[in-house]
C-alpha cells in the first residue's frame, strides 16, 4: 500500500488557484523532486499535504486514514511528516540542540537524557557537533538549515517534505545542505522536494513531478523527463532550462554580473564545473575585449549573449551578437586573451553581416 | 560593572535633581525688587483700586473668578487650583493679588506672614453646605440639617464653634468622629481639605469648622460619616452624581443656586484681596531675621515634623504604589487577553477590541477617571480606590496590548507554521516559542508604559484618592509652601520609577535566552 495517497486535490483562493486536480500515490522510501515554472503551487501542495493550508477540495491519506477529514486529529499526524522550510524558521529563543530535542520531549515524551543523547547524534550527523548551544541567530544559512533538518527528522517522520530547502542559501552554502539531503536519501527516508536545484534533483531523485497550471502535468523517472520528456510543456521547461540569454551595454559591461548569472545557469543544468569554468572564462575574455573596442570607438553598442546546453550535454554552444562597427575579437586583441579563446572552444567563427538598416557583428563557438 | 553603572547612574540624577531644586530655592530667596507698589505713596492706605490693571490670580471653580472681572475689569487673570499655588506664585511676583474669603486668609496670614490683605472687605458672603436638587430625600435631609443649625445656633454651639476655628488656641482644634453610631445609616460628604479653617487636615486627620458642624450635625442624627475629598471645581460635579449626599460650605451665588440646594447660613464673611505683606504700608517696617539656612531648617520641619506631615506622604505612597501596582497587574492580564482575542477571534470581536483600544487610547485618563466615578460608577458607592484602579487598569490595558501586539507581530509567521508542522498545537506554538521571544521584544517598551502609569496615578486627587501628590497639596495647603513638598514628591516619585525600572530588567534577564542560557551552559 502505497504512503500517501492524493486525490483531486485542489486549493483555490479568491483571486487564483495554485492547485486544480492533484492526484499523486507516493510509496514508501520515494524520493520525489517537484519541479516546475515558479508560481504553480509547488510549495502549496506541500502545505496542503500537512494542512497547514486547507485543501478547498480533495482527499489526502496517510497510511490508509484520510488525513483532510475534519475529525482527523491533524496536530497527531503532522509529528509523522517532517517538513523543511525554505527560510529554515528555527526557534529563535532556543539553542540548536533545544530546537531539535524541544518537540521529542513534548510531544512524543521522550526523556530528557534519551531526547539530548540522540539530538547531540542528529547534530553530528548534519555535521553541526559543537554547535549544540549556540543560537540560531550565530549561525549561517546552510547550518540554520542543517538543523532544520535535523530538527524534522528528529520528530523520526515518516516522510520528509523540504520547501526549496536551499533557494534562501548563498550559492557557496547550497552544497553542504544537499549533501545532507543525500546522506538522508542513503538512509531510506522518503522525501518529497521542491527544488529549482535539476542537477541535484536528477541524482537523488527515482521519481520527479514536473507541476505546471495546478497539476501534475507529467511525472516519470529522472531520465524520462530531464532527456526524453513526453510532453511539450515539459520539453520547453527543459529546454528553457538549458539556455541563458542575455543583454549588456558595452560602455557599462558588469562582467561579475555575467558571471554571476552563468554560475547559476550551470547550477540548475547538468553542466561539470570543468566545462562551467571554460564557457565563463570564454565569455568573460570575449566580453572584456569587445566592450573594450567599443569604449574606444565610443559607441554604444549593445551586446546579446545566448548560451545553450547541446542535446548531448556533453557541450554548451554560445553565440554573442552585436552591432556597430565590425570588430572580431577573435582575431585582433590581447594575445593571452586570444590564446585562451582558441584553447577553450571546440568550434570558433566570426561573420559580420550588412544589412539594411543595421550591420550585425556575430560570433560563434563550441565549448 | 554593568550594575555599578546604573547605581551611578540613579545618584547623578539625584544629585542633578537637588542641585537644580537648590538653585531655583537660592533664586527664589531674595524676594523681587521690583515692588510694583513702589510708584505708590506709600503713606497712603492701598485699597483694591490700586491692583486694577495688574496680575490678578483666580481660585479656579469659585465665585472669586466673577468677582475678579467685576472688580479688576483692567486685569490679566492666572487661574490656580487651591491657594497653595495662589500663594506661591503671589510670593514669586507672577500674580499681584487674588481675591479670597476672608476667614481663608486669616489662616494664610498666621501660616505665611509674608502674605496679607487688606482688610476691607469687598462683598458680604454667606457660607452654606450644599445638597443636590431635585431629590425628596435630599430634601429632607436638608430639612433635617436646617433644623440643627437652628438649634445651635439658638443655644450658643454654633458661637462656640466659631470661636474655635476663628481663634487661635490650636489644642481646641480637633474634630472627634469616633463616637458616630450611624444608626440611621451613614453620610457622604464631598469637601475639599485644603480650605482652611473650613476644611482641612491637621495631625492626618480631616478638621476644620465645616468638618465639625457636620461631625456634630451626624453625632445628633444618628449617621455614620464617610469624606471624599476632591477639588473646589470638582464638587458641585461630585454632589450631583449622586455619590454624596452634600458638600461643605462654600459662596453662596445666585450660578450656585440653579444648581444646588443650599442649607442656611452656617457662617459668614466676605471677599478680600490678598496681597504681599511687603505692599501695604502698614508692614512696610518688617524685616526678614532669619538667615538662610535656618529658613531650610523651619521650612523642612514645617512640611514634614510638624503634625506628623511625614506619615501623609507615607500613607499617600501607599496609595499611589497600590494603585499602580494592581492597575499594573490587572492591566496586564487583561492586555493578554485582548491580544488572545485579537489573535484568534472572529471579524466581529477584532472590531470591538480594536475600536476599545482606540478609544482608550484617544481619552485622556483623567476624564475617563472622572466619568467612571461621577457617572458610570455614581450611584453605586464603589470606593474611589477601587474606580481608580479600575480606570486605570482598562487604560493600560489598551496601551499594553498594543505594545503586546507590536512585540509579537515582530515575530516572523514562519516560527508558528515550523511549531505547528512539527505537531504542535497553536496555543503550545504560542506560548513556548512566540511569546517568550515578543517578551523579550516588548519588555523595554512596557517597562516605559508602567513608569507612565506611575506617574499618571498622580490624577486621581481628580476623584478623591488621597494619593502621593494629593498628599503634598493637602500639605501645601497647610504650610503655603511649595518648594519642600513638591521636591520631596519628585524625588519619591523618582524613586517608585527606578523600582519598577530594576524590577522589569530584573524579568527581562530571565525571559532573555542568551542573558538566561548561557549562563546556565557555562556551569553544566
Amino acid at each position: 500500500m502505497s504512503l500517501i495517497k492524493i486525490e483531486h486535490l485542489q486549493k483555490k483562493y479568491t483571486e487564483s488557484m495554485p492547485l486544480k486536480d492533484i492526484n499523486a500515490e507516493i510509496n514508501k522510501g520515494d524520493i520525489i523532486s517537484i519541479i516546475g515554472p515558479s508560481g504553480t503551487g509547488k510549495s502549496t501542495l506541500l502545505f496542503c499535504l500537512n494542512q497547514l493550508e486547507i485543501p478547498t477540495a480533495g482527499k489526502v491519506f496517510l497510511d490508509g486514514e484520510e488525513i483532510t477529514d475534519p475529525k482527523c486529529d491533524i496536530n497527531a499526524v503532522r509529528r509523522k511528516m517532517g517538513m523543511v522550510f525554505q527560510h529554515f524558521n528555527l526557534f529563535n529563543n532556543k539553542t540548536v540542540l533545544e530546537n531539535v530535542i524541544c518537540a521529542p520531549m513534548d510531544l512524543l515524551k521522550i526523556p530528557r537524557a534519551q531526547a539530548e543523547k540522540e539530538g547531540r547524534e542528529l547534530l553530528k550527523k548534519v555535521g553541526l557537533e559543537g554547535r549544540e548551544d549556540h543560537f540560531p541567530e550565530e549561525l549561517s544559512g546552510g547550518q540554520k538549515q542543517r538543523v532544520a533538518i535535523a530538527r524534522a527528522i528528529a520528530m523520526k517522520p515518516e516522510i520528509l517534505m523540504l520547501d526549496e530547502p536551499t533557494s534562501a542559501l548563498d550559492p557557496t552554502l547550497v552544497n553542504e545542505v544537499l549533501s545532507v539531503i543525500r546522506g538522508l536519501a542513503e538512509d531510506g527516508m522518503t522525501m518529497l522536494i521542491v527544488t529549482h536545484e535539476m542537477r541535484f534533483a536528477r541524482e537523488v531523485s527515482n521519481r520527479i513531478f514536473f507541476l505546471t497550471d495546478g497539476e501534475i502535468y507529467e511525472e516519470g523517472s529522472p531520465e524520462q523527463i530531464f532527456e526524453n520528456p513526453q510532453r511539450e510543456k515539459t520539453r520547453a521547461f527543459i529546454k528553457q532550462l538549458k539556455t541563458l540569454s542575455m543583454t549588456v551595454s558595452s560602455l557599462d559591461a558588469d562582467i561579475s554580473g555575467i558571471t554571476e548569472q552563468l554560475e547559476e545557469f550551470g547550477r540548475k543544468t547538468l553542466l561539470s564545473s570543468r566545462k562551467m569554468r571554460n564557457l565563463s572564462l570564454v565569455v568573460e575574455e570575449l566580453i572584456v575585449q569587445i566592450a573594450s573596442h567599443y569604449r574606444q570607438t565610443q559607441e554604444d553598442v549593445s551586446i546579446h549573449i545566448y548560451v545553450e546546453q547541446s542535446e548531448t550535454e556533453n557541450s554548451v554552444s554560445l553565440e554573442i551578437k552585436y552591432q556597430g562597427s565590425a570588430f572580431d575579437p577573435t582575431e585582433n586583441g590581447d594575445e593571452l586573451s586570444l590564446l585562451i579563446i582558441k584553447n577553450m572552444t571546440s568550434e570558433l567563427s566570426y561573420q559580420y553581416t550588412r544589412g539594411s538598416e543595421n550591420n550585425v557583428n556575430q560570433i560563434h563557438a563550441i565549448i | 560593572m554593568h550594575k555599578r553603572t546604573k547605581v551611578t547612574d540613579i545618584i547623578i540624577a539625584l544629585i542633578l535633581l537637588v542641585v537644580i531644586a537648590g538653585i531655583v530655592f537660592v533664586i527664589l530667596m531674595p524676594r523681587r525688587t521690583n515692588n510694583p507698589m513702589n510708584g505708590t505713596d506709600t503713606e497712603k492706605t492701598v485699597t483694591y483700586e490700586d491692583y486694577n490693571g495688574k496680575n490678578i490670580g483666580i481660585l479656579t471653580g469659585t465665585n472669586m473668578e466673577a468677582e475678579s472681572f467685576k472688580y479688576f475689569p483692567d486685569s490679566k487673570y492666572f487661574y490656580y487650583d487651591g491657594y497653595p499655588n495662589l500663594n506661591t506664585a503671589l510670593e514669586n511676583g507672577v500674580i499681584d493679588a487674588y481675591l479670597a474669603d476672608e476667614p481663608a486668609m486669616k489662616s494664610i496670614h498666621a501660616q505665611q506672614p509674608q502674605i496679607d490683605y487688606i482688610k476691607e472687605r469687598l462683598t458680604h458672603n454667606e457660607y452654606s453646605f450644599a445638597f443636590r436638587k431635585n431629590d425628596p430625600a435630599e430634601k429632607k435631609l436638608l430639612d433635617q440639617f436646617n433644623q440643627f443649625m437652628q438649634k445651635i445656633r439658638a443655644d450658643g454651639t454654633l458661637a462656640e464653634i466659631d470661636s474655635i476655628w476663628f481663634g487661635t488656641d490650636e489644642s481646641k482644634k480637633v474634630v472627634d468622629m469616633s463616637d458616630l453610631t450611624g444608626e440611621n445609616g451613614t453620610l457622604h460628604v464631598v469637601t475639599t481639605s485644603t480650605d482652611e479653617p473650613f476644611s482641612y487636615i491637621k495631625d492626618g486627620k480631616n478638621v476644620g469648622y465645616d468638618i465639625d458642624v457636620t461631625v456634630r450635625f451626624c453625632r445628633e442624627c444618628g449617621y455614620a460619616l464617610v469624606l471624599g475629598d476632591v477639588t473646589f471645581q470638582a464638587r458641585i460635579p461630585a454632589l450631583e452624581s449622586g455619590q454624596y449626599e452634600f458638600t461643605t460650605t462654600m459662596n453662596v451665588t445666585p450660578e450656585r443656586k440653579e444648581a444646588v440646594l443650599f442649607s442656611e447660613p452656617v457662617s459668614e464673611g466676605g471677599i478680600v484681596v490678598a496681597v504681599r505683606s511687603e505692599d501695604l504700608a502698614e508692614n512696610a517696617s518688617e524685616t526678614e531675621s532669619r538667615n538662610f539656612f535656618q529658613k531650610i531648617a523651619d521650612s523642612f520641619e514645617k512640611n514634614f515634623i510638624r503634625e506628623g506631615r511625614w506619615k501623609l506622604i507615607l500613607q499617600g505612597i501607599g496609595a499611589t504604589c497600590l494603585i499602580t501596582v494592581l492597575s499594573a497587574i490587572f492591566g496586564t492580564i487583561l492586555a493578554f487577553i485582548i491580544c488572545l482575542f485579537r489573535r484568534s477571534g472572529g471579524k466581529f470581536t477584532n472590531k470591538v477590541l480594536n475600536g476599545y483600544v482606540k478609544l482608550l487610547q484617544g481619552t485622556p485618563t483623567v476624564v475617563l477617571l472622572m466619568i467612571l466615578y461621577y457617572v458610570i460608577f455614581g450611584k453605586l458607592g464603589v470606593s474611589a480606590l477601587i474606580v481608580a484602579v479600575i480606570g486605570f487598569t482598562l487604560n493600560a490595558a489598551a496601551y499594553v496590548s498594543e505594545i503586546m501586539r507590536s512585540g509579537i507581530e515582530s515575530i516572523d509567521e514562519g516560527q508558528q507554521k515550523a511549531a505547528l508542522a512539527l505537531g504542535y498545537t497553536e496555543r503550545q506554538a504560542f506560548f513556548k516559542f512566540i511569546f517568550p521571544q515578543a517578551a523579550v521584544h516588548f519588555l523595554p517598551v512596557y517597562k516605559g508604559e508602567l513608569v507612565n502609569l506611575l506617574k499618571s496615578t498622580s490624577i486621581v486627587g481628580y476623584i478623591s484618592v488621597l494619593d502621593l501628590t494629593k498628599m503634598s497639596d493637602i500639605i501645601r495647603s497647610r504650610t503655603y509652601e511649595a518648594f519642600f513638598p513638591l521636591l520631596a514628591t519628585a524625588v519619591i516619585y523618582f524613586f517608585l520609577a527606578w523600582l519598577i525600572t530594576i524590577l522589569i530588567q530584573f524579568i527581562l534577564k530571565r525571559v532573555n535566552p542568551r542573558t538566561n542560557k548561557r549562563k546556565g551552559g557555562m556551569h553544566a
